[in-house]
Formats: structure tokens, C-alpha cells, sequence
């Protein structure tokens, strides 16, 4: 007798096991993605409530809705990028899409926000750029969300709940973004734009002048070699035309640079240390390659050698306030473009050094 | 149906954010006697900005501002890496 019960019970399970395992996992999955779902919405609003009510503060008063109502316009903003069937001159095509959003995003922050200067200007596009980010995040992840729980199914729910602390901590330093960029404050990626700035500050000065759009270029002497150093214009939020400024200086200022240094910060792998330094070949450039492409492209056109510094963090410290660790090494990283100056460049020779970054909280 | 995801509450999941653990510092160099000294973050300070203050040291009023940074977070040495 106890052996059928235990045969039955054994068989049940077999057949029922597959369908009610999974429907329990998806209910626990579900389960996990909701609270961070409820998590993700509480940042969006609060970074879209600190957008606003910035804003809010350079206004000369009256009716505030139309200004709610542009910010959300904003924050579902979209980029659509050009075709890639036939590659060739995709670059530029990129270029002009991304220079139309960027003043986009501009004009109507200054339109919103008439009582500021234009480095306000810059850095509320940011604080708007970071709440459209965190908005697009919310909206992709309720996606997921909504999707496997519509469709019951497990596997569609498991993908995001794989990815979601890494979305998680992403969102959270988003946020911490917002908050440099209310204050402005530097952030971790404008260390290349600071180490070029004090490279310029502890140079004898030649001249200077506002290259391309936002990027300002200083022409000085180090140890007998002219060394042209461009970098975007702080303290707003923007990380100017680096690329655009290069391509000038060669092609219609006729500059002959023996090198060309570019500094960025860059990712460090886990495990490694916030802040350090590293050496090598290539244009140091991250965001969607416009300006990387240019460098690329004339240094092999005048057979220029590209040298690249970076400067270790992680993408979280990358977009929140500057860390102490970061500060302090740009100090090291100016001696360092100071050793690649020296070494690589003959004495009245010249050089072009790119800071990169977004200057937030750096000024001139 | 869709069910539309309305808020926090709705579902059940309410999680309070934390609060941002910030205090951001800013590095004076006084320009007459070249002493450098901080002080917290305040709005409209920026890298290689001039602000007007007291310098504690020889009472000079102008001063560059070198750095902003929020301080390194100590972590508990781990066991093992
Ligand atoms: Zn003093």
C-alpha cells in the first residue's frame, strides 16, 4: 500500500515538477524585478523633481507648467542613429545628428531657464541629459518587466534580472551625477580636461583663442617646444569638439605636431585602484567615436604618433563628484605628459596635447 | 490586460532611497602667502576659480581654488583578494 502512495506521489511530481517549478521561479523573479522597478521609478522622479526645481530658480516667475511640460518633452528624447548598410561617411552623418540634439538640448534649456549664464546653461543641459538617461532606464527595464509577466515567461524576466545590479548601481550613480552637476561639481571624467588645464598653468603662455565650439585652446612653450594644449571650456558641463579643434590646428592652422597626447579617464577592472596611471598608443577618447575617428584619421594621413595617459575609475566614479584619488593624480599625470614631451618631441618641435572630459566644476 | 507599473506602493514594494553621502571639499591656495587650506564645497565654486575669503594664515583675502574632491571612502581591509 505505502509503496503505490509513494509510486503516485513520485509520478505526480514528475508531471507537475516542470510547468509549477518554473511558474514558482518566474514568480520569484517577477518578484526581484518589481522592488528594483519601484526603486528605479523613485530616482527618476527624484532626479527629474531636482531638474525642475533648478530650473525653476533661474525663471523670471509667472506659470510653470510649460516648463514642466518641455522637461518631460525632453526627457523622452531620442536620438535615431544613421544607417549602417553602406558605411561610408556614417561618421559625419553621426556627427550632424548628434550636434542638432546637442543644441536641441541647449536652446531649450536656455529658453526654459532665461536668468542663466551660459555655463548654467551647459550644466542644466547635463542635470536634463541625466534625468532623460535615468527616465530611458525606468522605461527599458518596466519593459522586461511587463513582458515576462504578460508573456508568463521565465526566460524573458531572467535576462533582465541577471543585468539588473549592474542597472541598479548605474541608476545610483546617475543620480550622484545629477547632484555635481546641480552643484557643479567635477566629476571623475573631467580629470584629463584638469591635468591638460594645470599642464597650462605651469607652462610660459604664448596665446590662446576658442578653437571650435566650447573648446578652448591654449598655445604655450614648454622647455623650447610649442605644445598646443585643447580642452573644452569650464566651468559648465560640456566636453567641447576635441576632434573638430585637432583637425583645425592641422588642416587650416597648418600646425606640424611631431605628437599628439590625449587624456582621458578610462574604465578600471575590478580589483584595480581608483587613480592610476597608465601609458600608450591611440586616441583616448570615449563617447560615440566622432572625435576619435578625426584624430585617427589625420595622424595616419601626417604620420603623427599618437600617445595616450589614462587615468583608472570606475564608471560609477566616472560620472559622480571627483574622488580625492582621482585629484591627486593629476599631478602625476602632468609629469608624465611633461617625460612624453621631452622624450618624444625634438627640442622646437611641436605638440598637441587634448585634455578630454567633461569640465564640470573646472574652469579655465 | 496590461497592467501598467503606476508606483511604488502599488505592487507592494516600497524601498526608501538612502541618502546621498556627500560632502564635497574645496582646496584654497591663498595667493599671498601660498598656504593651502579647505573648507566644504559651496555653490559657484569651481577649479582655478578666485574666491574672496580670510586666509587664516596671514589674514590675505584672495585665494585660487585648486581642487574639489569628495574624500576616498576607507573600506574595511578585506581578508583575502
Ligand atoms: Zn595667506
Amino acid at each position: 500500500m505505502i509503496q503505490v502512495l509513494w509510486f503516485l506521489f513520485l509520478i505526480s511530481f514528475f508531471f507537475i515538477y516542470p510547468y509549477f517549478g518554473q511558474r514558482t521561479q518566474l514568480a520569484f523573479v517577477l518578484r526581484y524585478i518589481e522592488k528594483r522597478l519601484a526603486v528605479l521609478k523613485q530616482l527618476r522622479d527624484e532626479v527629474r523633481e531636482r531638474t525642475l526645481n533648478t530650473i525653476k530658480k533661474y525663471i523670471d516667475g509667472g506659470d510653470t507648467s510649460p516648463i514642466e511640460k518641455e522637461l518631460d518633452n525632453l526627457l523622452e528624447f531620442f536620438y535615431i542613429p544613421p544607417e549602417s548598410m553602406d558605411p561610408s561617411g556614417i561618421v559625419y552623418k553621426l556627427e550632424h545628428i548628434l550636434e542638432i540634439g546637442d543644441s536641441r538640448f541647449e536652446e531649450s534649456v536656455a529658453k526654459m531657464a532665461p536668468k542663466a549664464d551660459i555655463h548654467r546653461v551647459k550644466s542644466l543641459s547635463n542635470l536634463v541629459e541625466v534625468a532623460r538617461a535615468l527616465n530611458l532606464i525606468y522605461r527599458v527595464v518596466r519593459h522586461y518587466y511587463l513582458l515576462g509577466k504578460r508573456m508568463a515567461n521565465y526566460f524573458l524576466a531572467l535576462q533582465i534580472q541577471i543585468q539588473l545590479p549592474m542597472i541598479m548601481e548605474l541608476a545610483e550613480s546617475y543620480r550622484q551625477a545629477s547632484y555635481a552637476f546641480l552643484k557643479g561639481i567635477p566629476i571623475g571624467d573631467g580629470v584629463g580636461v584638469l591635468s591638460a588645464a594645470k599642464f597650462v598653468k605651469e607652462s610660459k603662455p604664448i596665446s590662446e583663442t576658442e578653437i571650435a565650439k566650447d573648446t578652448w585652446l591654449n598655445v604655450v612653450e614648454f622647455e623650447g617646444r610649442r605644445v598646443y594644449v585643447v580642452r573644452p571650456i569650464g566651468p559648465g558641463g560640456t566636453v567641447g569638439r576635441p576632434g573638430e579643434a585637432v583637425r583645425k590646428l592641422v588642416y587650416e592652422m597648418d600646425t606640424k605636431p611631431d605628437l599628439i597626447i590625449t587624456i582621458d579617464a578610462a574604465l578600471k577592472l575590478e580589483g584595480e585602484e581608483t587613480g592610476k596611471i597608465a601609458e600608450g598608443v591611440g586616441v583616448a577618447i570615449g563617447g560615440p567615436g566622432i572625435d576619435k575617428f578625426k584624430i585617427e584619421t589625420l595622424a595616419k594621413e601626417k604620420e603623427v604618433p599618437l600617445y595616450a595617459i589614462v587615468i583608472y575609475q570606475s564608471i560609477i566614479e566616472a560620472i559622480t563628484p571627483m574622488r580625492e584619488s582621482i585629484v591627486k593624480s593629476a599631478d602625476s599625470v602632468v609629469s608624465r605628459v611633461k617625460e612624453l614631451i621631452k622624450s618624444k618631441v625634438p627640442s622646437n618641435g611641436t605638440a598637441i596635447v587634448a585634455g578630454i572630459g567633461n569640465t564640470v566644476g573646472v574652469g579655465l | 490586460m496590461i497592467r501598467t507599473f503606476e508606483g511604488p506602493g502599488q505592487l507592494g514594494a516600497i524601498t526608501k532611497l538612502k541618502p546621498m553621502p556627500f560632502n564635497p571639499i574645496t582646496q584654497l591656495k591663498c595667493q599671498s602667502c601660498g598656504s593651502i587650506h579647505t573648507r566644504p564645497h559651496k555653490e559657484g565654486d569651481y577649479i582655478f576659480g578666485g574666491v574672496e575669503e580670510k586666509c587664516p594664515n596671514c589674514g590675505g583675502s584672495k585665494h585660487t581654488i585648486i581642487a574639489i574632491y569628495v574624500e576616498d571612502q576607507r573600506q574595511p581591509p578585506r581578508k583575502q583578494t
